[in-house]
């Protein structure tokens, strides 16, 4: 074994990680490549209606040509894009829990570690390649569903955006940075628990308290927010986070009192809008356009690498100095 | 064990046995149905607030107009809670967790051999830990199902609850049926593959794909559906779970595939923005096939009673494979 470690240092822990965890690796592969297809299958049809109808050459998403075709196209397909992505967002915490939490948790459970850790390939070696074999393995694997995602998608972006949506986790970066996130987090609390169940129940937890606040906090905040004022040739593509009414004397008006006012106009037999044009009441919101998604992506997705990053260096540092 | 010890606890050694192996994953479900439960119930709170401050309650039908815009109001403001309906993917995790390392653990680590020579026959062993942690699993289910039931209520007087992948999904009795479903399901995995890991991801792709499988192919056709015309400007209340729709013509006969794309393209071609309203102005009306929300019961149990008799045949599936099993 020296003889094989001294002339190969790195090949030698590369095979056994291939050996200990290409169940693993085969696995993601199966379930994001077959998600992959699926998406792909559905999608060729999906494009080619697109076309057919003429929604890609109708310029800008306001205009009326794609108004009135836009339900017809929404009756196809609606429902695929509006489950799909909603469910794809949970699948990079997933993965990243069967990935992360057993790798160490495992060894140190069943107490393999005590063989793994002599042999001659040193503990922080062992540790190194396979975290960074497997981290390659996982991050290829999920930018290219991102990829397949994000081109399946493409037609409802045109007049959905996607910011305000689940497409936003799953396609571009974040969707990639949360599942090497959620590796790194499981291998730390695989390293700190020492069991294996309970490992991934608590890094499946942890990400949720981790990709929670990063969605609902952060997002919104990482650029300036636009405010602006409702009106016909609204960009639809955009995502809305407030929207109020201002009334004549320039105050805003609470949604309760506007729902009153309405009422009693629309029992009055008065076209609610129409009115509420004519005496000086406007609508306003604040929204972020679509096209800051690649900031936001590189924004969010750098603060997952940099806390996958600080769980990597933790959980190597306690396999090197602590774990016994 | 003694032979008193064995005759002094000859019916609650095996439900403490349950008690002690299982207690970190019965606390874990607890824990997340808890806390879940108490987000619930904080926005619940906040959610019948905003319901009684746009006068809903007040409100008898909701087809008026004034009661009609009312709703929209309070469904923008409170709609982003309603991305919890979520929680109904809960159960393949509930399998995963639970029902997963239940059998695959023992296998794994060889402990089953000290398991089953302890005087207990493996029969009682396994109906023991399953017909308990099964009924566990069904009680807490069952209860934040109806803690979600009135935390919905306002959506549901709205909107309905039988449209799949929301409310319908963790109400009523589906939600505790799939929960169990899904823990036979890991049981038999983890029977199989005796490898825990292995086993948790299974039940997770399996148990997903089942029911997403009968939301897709077979809840459309439990009950079946209603065709009917839309009447006048479409739907003031729309509750129902819609399956298909199409446009009547004037002259009355149904429009094919064909001809409705014409139509459509027909009004795109003239820049009509509105066109669902143009067409009803100017005589066509819509036909739908579609599940009323009336069904919410009778779609429920019908298949919640599937759910659970296929989670007793994977039960009996798994206590074959454990009895014929040689230590």
């Amino acid at each position: 074994m020296s003889a094989v470690t001294a002339a190969r240092p790195v090949r030698g822990m590369l095979w056994v990680a291939w050996r200990q965890h290409r169940m693993m690796a085969a696995g993601v592969v199966a379930v994001l490549g077959g998600l992959a297809l699926a998406l792909f299958v559905h999608g060729l049809g999906m494009h080619a209606d697109f076309v057919r109808l003429g929604l890609d050459r109708c310029g800008s998403p306001a205009g009326g040509r794609c108004q009135a075709l836009e339900p017809f196209f929404d009756d196809q397909y609606g429902g695929a894009l509006l489950y799909w992505p909603r469910l794809l967002l949970f699948l990079p915490m997933l993965i990243g829990m069967f990935a992360g939490a057993p790798l160490v948790a495992r060894e140190l459970e069943s107490g393999t570690f005590r063989f793994a850790w002599t042999q001659g390939c040193g503990r922080l070696r062992w540790i190194l390649v396979k975290l960074a074999a497997i981290a390659v393995v996982l991050t290829v694997a999920a930018l290219g569903f991102s990829l397949v995602y994000a081109w399946w998608f493409e037609p409802a972006a045109s007049f959905q955006g996607r910011l305000g949506n689940g497409t936003y986790e799953v396609s571009g970066l974040v969707f990639t940075a949360r599942l090497v996130l959620g590796f790194a987090l499981g291998v730390l609390l695989g390293v700190l628990i020492r069991r294996t169940i309970v490992a991934m129940a608590a890094t499946l937890l942890g990400q949720l308290a981790i990709s929670l606040p990063l969605a609902l906090v952060l997002r919104p905040r990482i650029e300036r927010p636009i405010t602006t004022r409702l009106g016909p040739g609204h960009d639809p593509t955009g995502w809305t986070l407030h929207q109020w009414w201002v009334g004549p004397d320039g105050h805003r008006v609470g949604r309760a009192t506007m729902s009153a006012l309405a009422n009693r106009l629309e029992v009055g037999g008065v076209e609610p809008y129409r009115w509420l044009a004519a005496h000086h009441y406007a609508q306003w919101e604040t929204y972020q356009p679509d096209g800051r998604f690649w900031t936001f992506q590189l924004v969010e997705s750098g603060c997952l690498v940099v806390l996958a990053g600080a769980c990597a260096a933790a959980a190597v540092w306690w396999i090197v100095r602590k774990a016994t | 064990m003694t032979e008193q010890a064995m005759r002094a606890l000859p019916f609650l050694g095996m439900p403490w046995v349950t008690w002690r192996q299982h207690r970190l994953a019965l606390a874990g479900l607890v824990g997340v149905l808890g806390g879940l439960s108490l987000v619930l119930l904080v926005s619940g709170l906040r959610i019948h607030h905003a319901y009684r401050g746009f006068g809903l309650d007040h409100c008898p039908d909701l087809s008026v107009p004034a009661c009609a815009g009312a709703a929209d109001d309070f469904y923008s403001e409170t709609r982003d809670w309603e991305n919890l309906t979520a929680i109904g993917l809960l159960p393949p995790l509930i399998g995963m967790f639970v029902g997963g390392p239940l059998l695959a653990r023992e296998l794994e680590t060889g402990t089953f051999r000290f398991a089953w020579t302890q005087g207990v026959d493996r029969t009682r062993w396994l109906v023991t830990k399953l017909a308990l942690l099964g009924l566990a699993i069904a009680a807490a289910a069952l209860a934040f199902s109806a803690l979600f039931a009135w935390w919905h209520a306002p959506f549901t007087r709205i909107g309905g609850r039988i449209d799949p992948g929301a409310a319908y999904e963790v109400e009523g009795v589906v939600f505790a049926a799939r929960s169990v479903f899904a823990f036979a399901l890991g049981t038999l995995i983890g029977a199989v593959l005796r490898r825990t890991v292995a086993a948790m991801a299974a039940t997770g792709v399996a148990s997903f794909a089942v029911l997403t499988s009968i939301i897709m192919f077979l809840r459309p056709h439990l009950v079946p559906p209603v065709t009917g015309v839309v009447p006048g400007n479409g739907r003031a209340q729309h509750t129902e779970w819609v399956l298909r729709w199409g446009l009547v013509g004037p002259g009355g006969h149904r429009l094919s595939a064909a001809e409705q794309e014409g139509v459509f393209r027909h009004l795109a071609a003239v820049g009509q923005n509105e066109p669902l309203r143009w067409l009803l102005q100017h005589g066509y009306t819509q036909w739908e096939t579609y599940q009323p929300d009336g069904r919410f019961w009778a779609l429920q149990s019908i298949e919640a009673g599937t759910l659970c008799l296929l989670a007793l045949a994977l039960a009996a599936a798994s206590l074959y494979l454990i009895r014929r099993r040689t230590v």
